[in-house]
């Protein structure tokens, strides 16, 4: 993967066949996962989205802490015409080729990304030690597969950020 | 258009709730997790909280070694807009008193 920046803003991403089904599947997923009503997702992955810690403390408490999480539903439904829109412009899944990003999704992308990091480790329960490179190359089967997607997203959004 | 000359009516009972309301006095605190990166973080709190960079990495680190920032403290109103839009990016944010 390379990544360097459009004349006039925005990121161009050079991938390689695997990268690009890798971020198909990504994409794909987050669209189902932010449709899905914050009850009805893993209880983990609730907790890292629309985690309730703290609100009953700071006097946020019925209507208002379903308001608050519905507020924070509502911005995840948002990003669901940018997923779009970068699935369609991403190469064929599969295949080597040039994904453009333009520069005002570079912050929902970069927040989608991290979402999609959060959700794999809260499906596994993923703690510190669990994302350590070592534990990577360990791990074996559906493991894996999530600790592959965690560590590339986040060196795609490393390369993002320091482009 | 003209400017209201009706004076305000101010319910006794309610200067408290009112000057609570616009007090500084919640503060609001970012707590460490194992999946952020401390990259992200730090582009959050610029992007959030309008940090310079040094100032998002002196909180980011903050977070990462202590196991929480206070990074505003601010009315009830601005928050509580900070901390939602902390926990839109993922980032573990919560709202406390700050007399507590």
């Amino acid at each position: 993967m390379k990544i360097s920046k459009i004349k006039g803003g925005g990121r161009q991403v050079e991938l390689v066949g695997p990268e690009s089904a890798l971020l198909h599947q990504v994409l794909e997923g987050l669209t189902e996962a932010y449709q899905t009503a914050p009850g009805e997702l893993d209880p983990m992955v609730a907790n890292l989205w629309y985690g309730r810690a703290g609100l009953k403390e700071a006097g946020i408490r019925g209507e208002e802490a379903i308001h608050w999480i519905e507020g924070l539903h509502e911005v995840r439904l948002g990003r669901q015409a940018a997923l779009q829109r970068w699935i369609k412009s991403l190469p064929k899944a599969g295949h080597p080729g040039v994904w453009k990003i333009a520069e005002e999704d570079v912050e929902t992308l970069v927040a989608s990304l991290n979402d999609h990091r959060l959700r794999r480790a809260g499906e596994f329960d993923f703690g510190e030690g669990d994302l350590e490179v070592k534990a990577m190359e360990k791990s074996k089967g559906d493991k894996r597969v999530a600790l592959v997607e965690i560590h590339f997203l986040a060196w795609l959004i490393e390369l993002i950020l320091h482009e | 258009m003209q400017a209201s000359t009706t004076t305000p009516e101010v319910v006794p009972g309610q200067e408290t709730d009112l000057s609570e309301a616009f007090a500084r006095g919640w503060r609001v605190v970012v707590w460490n997790d194992p999946v952020n990166l401390m990259s992200y973080v730090v582009f959050v709190f610029m992007r959030v909280l309008g940090f310079d960079e040094t100032k998002a990495k002196q909180h980011m680190l903050e977070v990462h070694e202590q196991g929480k920032s206070v990074v505003a403290v601010e009315t009830r109103e601005k928050a509580e807009f900070y901390c939602h839009r902390l926990q839109e990016f993922g980032l573990k944010s919560t709202l406390e008193a700050a007399t507590a």
